[in-house]
């Protein structure tokens, strides 16, 4: 039997804007990120260095809000702490190259919505375009 | 109902600001409850209703990313929140059919913005921004 390989693909595209409020993240950091696990702070650090390199910069009622959508497939881009084959407190996210870590973002903190834990950033589903 | 406010010991003014996305919360809402709305929690009816109006009716219409959004920032006071946390150290279960839209914003201010429930509704996204 022949299965249609790019409906599977398609249906489980999903996209994101994410949001951030540049001091309160500066301040999470700040603050909390030596009491972070490596992982949870990896993430962290790597999500905000790319919506301030690569975001876009609006202003809403006299705040600056910084803003990038993300799409991706969750069938194959993204990665739950508990996928990897170690438990997550064993696993060096420091010397991870950016793209398996971004897979853990997109996984853990995006579609379980933990980014919400993070003080400053937001998330909102949108459509897939 | 009542709220003690003396549980909330050092106030604070803090900002949020809500994005919402109409058409991905139409198709996501439509997906799980239509034809069975009368099963969807009365508590989620409500809330996002009441959310969803405000932001249609007062909210910033803009595009980003490529997105049509309505964004607002809501300032308030920490004082005039409440949260389930608050509920359960009070003993008190709330009604959210009978419980007046003042009240059930004071529920949304608390357990929705502040401690961002809102964040886990499709299409529904909450950011905080600035606190005093």
């Amino acid at each position: 039997m022949k299965i249609r390989q790019d409906f599977v693909t398609n249906s489980s595209s999903v996209s994101y804007i994410i949001t951030m409020y540049r001091p309160i993240v500066e301040g999470f950091i700040k603050n909390y990120s030596s009491k972070l696990s490596n992982c949870k702070s990896r993430a962290v650090q790597l999500l905000y260095d790319d919506l301030l390199a690569n975001g876009t910069r609006n202003m809403l009622e006299g705040v600056e809000i910084y803003t990038k959508k993300f799409k991706f497939r969750t069938d194959g881009d993204a990665m739950w702490e508990d996928s990897y084959d170690k438990p997550i407190d064993e696993i060096d996210f420091d010397s991870m190259p950016d793209n398996d870590v971004w897979a853990l973002v997109y996984g853990e903190y995006f579609e379980k919505k933990r980014i919400n834990e993070i003080d400053g950033f937001g998330i909102t589903q949108v459509f897939v375009s | 109902m009542k709220i003690r406010q003396d549980f909330v010991t050092n106030s604070s003014s803090v900002s949020y600001i809500i994005t919402f996305c109409p058409s991905l919360y139409e198709i996501m809402d439509n997906f799980y409850w239509n034809g069975r709305e009368d099963k969807k929690e009365i508590k989620y009816s409500r809330i996002e209703n009441l959310i969803k109006k405000d932001l249609l009716e007062s909210g910033t219409r803009v595009y980003w990313e490529g997105s049509e959004l309505y964004v607002k920032k809501y300032e308030f006071d920490t004082e005039e929140t409440a949260t389930d946390h608050m509920y359960e150290e009070q003993n008190e279960e709330v009604d959210f059919r009978a419980i007046s839209d003042d009240d059930l914003w004071n529920y949304i201010r608390g357990q929705f913005f502040a401690m961002g429930d809102l964040g886990r509704i499709n299409g529904f996204g909450v950011t905080q921004v600035e606190t005093y």
